[in-house]
């Protein structure tokens, strides 16, 4: 997987990736931090809790639904207030990494300086400015639904219906990232 | 050569750069002089190709800058007048970016930036990140990105502020080396000392309008004033400065 992207990623001109991990790493309004902060840390201590949240609440549902006869009617109800509750978390994280990085998704005068100068078309630094707000935007949405999205569609109806209920389920929590 | 024709920048209306002429020519460092306000700095952010003029050419070697802005923009190293950089990477980081961006490379570019963070005395703080650095080593940094391609056009906006003594003497000498290597050099500053010692031509700037533009030698004989400071004084200085400093110094002491 890892040697895949990164041959995707060298088919990508080279101004594209050096601007892209720029913004990347200063999705994150870095004058808000102290000297020493590390950005990556920072996204990736982030990225941990988001993970450890959805596995723990993935654990408490088949814990629950162990507890509970498989009837459907029984299930039904837990599965729907988990989804909505997980699209609900959803929002609120997408909301909240909007607002974080808001001032890093334009450029601003500091890359009006530094970039205006260098041979660099305006069009490739918009497309690393998106690429990275979408980047950390899609980290926080799949740290926190990755466990939840699996756990829940295996309680639902099953390994037979996996496929579908998996694609349904990320099909919404894209939907409601967009909204 | 570097060549300016009739360029004016208005901001809301209010020309800020008003009908600019002059040309810098290789081999050449051409001062450009005016006091705070007066348009430097618009008239270095027009030739860079930051902002756009309200009308007017700026032609480099014959053509059009806007014609092939990127390819324009190959052939040219900035040094700001601000020094705004990439807080959260270190300077070799941020050189490596540069270089990167400019698409030089990669192990000369390498070596190049080792080499002039030697030279510049900041090869110790390398790795440090540019957060924790001085004005004068952020100063060295924005120096070393614009000559690391080694452009044609050198274009350099107040260089020494925040610069020691010895770092300044050496960028002095630099000036004059890149100039001699044919290179078109304009040199904008308010230490009227230096442009005298590093300059050939001047082009001073009044109001947002140019008010000379000649050699210093021929500027000294055509007005028969002693020093660059003097004409300086004469063109586009309107108040009398000793005149003024007594009045502050009243003002504070009442």
């Amino acid at each position: 997987m890892k040697r895949v992207l990164s041959s995707v990623a060298k088919k990508l001109p080279l101004q594209f990736r050096v601007l892209y991990r720029q913004f990347l790493l200063r999705v994150v309004d870095l004058e808000a931090l102290s000297i020493e902060a590390d950005v990556t840390k920072l996204l990736g201590q982030m990225a941990g809790i988001l993970i450890l949240y959805s596995v723990l609440t993935t654990l408490g549902l088949l814990m629950a639904t162990g507890r509970l006869s498989t009837a459907a009617a029984d299930l039904g109800p837990l599965i729907w207030r988990t989804q909505q509750s997980f699209l609900s978390t959803t929002m609120l994280v997408a909301g909240l990494m909007a607002v974080i990085s808001w001032d890093n998704i334009f450029p601003d005068r500091r890359d009006a300086m530094v970039l205006g100068p260098l041979p660099v078309r305006p069009l490739t630094i918009l497309l690393a400015k998106t690429a990275a707000a979408g980047a950390v935007l899609g980290i926080a949405v799949l740290s926190l639904n990755l466990a939840m999205s699996i756990g829940l569609c295996l309680v639902a109806r099953g390994i037979p219906y996996f496929p579908g209920n998996f694609a349904a389920y990320w099909l919404t929590t894209r939907s409601c990232r967009r909204w | 050569m570097l060549e300016l024709r009739r360029v004016s920048k208005y901001f809301s209306g209010i020309p800020a750069v008003d009908d600019v002429s002059f040309s810098a020519r290789p081999g050449e460092v051409t001062g450009y002089l005016g006091p705070n306000g007066s348009g430097k700095s618009t008239t270095m952010k027009m030739i860079t190709g930051l902002i756009e003029m309200t009308a007017g050419e700026i032609l480099f070697e014959g053509k059009p800058i806007q014609h092939d802005l990127i390819g324009y923009k190959r052939r040219m190293g900035y040094v700001p007048e601000e020094p705004y950089l990439y807080n959260h990477l270190s300077g070799a980081e941020y050189l490596t970016m540069v270089a990167q961006l400019r698409d030089l490379p990669e192990r000369e570019s390498v070596e190049q930036i080792e080499e002039l963070l030697q030279l510049l005395s900041l090869h110790g703080d390398r790795h440090a990140s540019i957060s924790g650095y001085s004005k004068g080593m952020r100063q060295k940094v924005l120096i070393a990105a614009a000559l690391l391609h080694n452009p044609d056009l050198v274009l350099l906006d107040e260089p020494f502020s925040g610069l020691d003594v010895g770092s300044a003497l050496i960028l002095r000498s630099l000036i004059q080396e890149l100039a001699a290597r044919g290179k078109v050099v304009l040199f904008s500053s308010h230490e009227l000392d230096t442009v005298e010692r590093v300059s050939s031509r001047v082009a001073i700037l009044h109001r947002g309008k140019i008010v000379a533009d000649d050699s210093i030698a021929s500027l000294r004989s055509l007005m028969e004033l002693p020093s660059l400071e003097a004409i300086f004084s004469q063109l586009a200085v309107e108040q009398d400065s000793d005149a003024m400093a007594r009045q502050i110094a009243d003002l504070i002491h009442a």
